[in-house]
């Protein structure tokens, strides 16, 4: 179906044809540019019979798919001129890049996530078979004798992240947690969890004086058990808003600023925003895009509408 | 800086209008830009940091922030243009 589009940028014509068999990107943006530019007119702009050619396009890849199905490339007609009395509003084109960076942590656990995680963890331990021990560890070795005692310590339960619960007494009856308990909150259960390995520590002969507390964090022989990283990074602490380490369980966007320094209030609000920069010949969004993120490299060159 | 760009196709678009809104020349075929139409395109950044130092487009500073940090940074405007393609996670 060809629509032809004239537009007039910066005193330069420019002409974009879409044929019946172009490639479908190039004609959602002409039909983008059409219908958005007649949207923000004052009074019709477009004919009845190009109105109902034409399809609403959307945000949505699902929109290219549509032309594909529909588009029947043997019918060649063309839409008659649509005049219009108004002058012509024009706009510059721009084209802007949101990056990202997604999230590399899972979001924190809701209370009632936390609280119905533990009441899983419970359930299942009424459920299963005991745990099949004899397997794991063999008899006489010393990691069976560690484990022993561990077991011992958490009151006979295999499992180590449900507290001192367990299903096979006269007390499995007593699954449910007091309000105000943080037993089942994330924290507290990595406590538990890594507490197991300072029970290792202390049964295979270490002493009360190798673990010492620095700096708010129960250290031993000067190295962290906690042995990983911590949710709340170095930048998080400062507030360094350059990092991409800051807030690990949020999506980062790049936002830039452009404008003269030192303004104050709604003038310093306007100069902030995504990158983005102007489209000239024959470029498409996608290009201009790239080269935002890659505008140490190279100065802006005009570069064709290549598929 | 390694980024991948996800698609061709905007995910939205902000629409600035010049104001006052220049005069309408009826007569010549050379009207005045009226605003701005800015299409953006979704991107991630894989590796590296942003590096402004030799930028063309004027660009003075930036930022990684969250949606809700991103509100406080910009104009009334322009958030409500851009608040919906941002993720809230």
């Amino acid at each position: 179906m060809p629509c032809q589009y004239d537009r007039l940028v910066q005193g330069k014509q420019q002409h974009f044809t879409v044929s019946s068999d172009k490639v479908l990107r190039s004609e959602v943006y002409v039909l983008t540019f059409c219908l958005l530019e007649s949207y923000t007119r004052t009074g019709p702009f477009v004919c009845l019979s190009c109105r109902l050619s034409s399809r609403i396009r959307n945000y949505a890849s699902a929109a290219t798919a549509q032309v594909a199905t529909e588009h029947d490339a043997t019918t060649q007609f063309t839409s008659p001129p649509c005049a219009s009395p108004a002058p012509q509003r024009l706009y510059t084109i721009n084209g802007g890049i949101v990056l990202s960076r997604p999230p590399l942590l899972t979001p924190p656990l809701h209370p009632f996530e936390s609280s119905y995680f533990l009441y899983q963890r419970r359930l299942n331990e009424r459920l299963v078979l005991p745990f099949s021990q004899y397997f794991y560890y063999k008899r006489g070795t010393p990691a069976f004798e560690d484990w022993r005692a561990k077991r011992r310590a958490r009151g006979g339960v295999a499992t180590r992240d449900v507290g001192t619960y367990n299903a096979y007494t006269d007390t499995a009856w007593n699954d449910e947690i007091l309000v105000g308990d943080k037993m089942n909150e994330q924290g507290e259960v990595v406590k538990r969890l890594l507490a197991d390995e300072s029970r290792e520590a202390r049964s295979l002969g270490a002493r009360e004086e190798q673990l010492t507390e620095e700096g708010g964090e129960v250290k031993q022989n000067g190295k962290d058990p906690m042995a990983g990283l911590r949710r709340q990074t170095e930048a998080d602490r400062a507030g360094n808003v350059k990092s991409l380490e800051r807030k690990l369980d949020r999506t980062l966007y790049l936002l830039v600023r452009r404008g003269e320094k030192g303004l104050k209030g709604e003038r310093e609000r306007s100069c902030w925003g995504f990158p983005c920069s102007e489209l000239m010949e024959k470029e498409g969004i996608r290009e201009v895009s790239h080269l935002q993120t890659s505008f140490p490299l190279r100065p802006r060159v005009l570069t064709m509408l290549t598929y | 800086m390694n980024t991948w760009i996800v698609a061709s196709h905007p995910i939205g678009h902000f629409v600035y209008n010049f104001t006052p809104p220049p005069e309408p020349q009826p007569d010549s075929p050379m009207q005045p830009l009226v605003g701005e139409k800015t299409f953006f395109v979704k991107g991630r950044i894989m590796a590296g940091q942003a590096n402004i130092a030799e930028s063309f487009l004027g660009i003075n500073d930036f930022k990684w922030l969250a949606k809700e940090e991103i509100k406080e940074h910009v104009g009334v405007q322009y958030w409500s243009a851009v608040k919906n393609m941002l993720v809230e996670q």
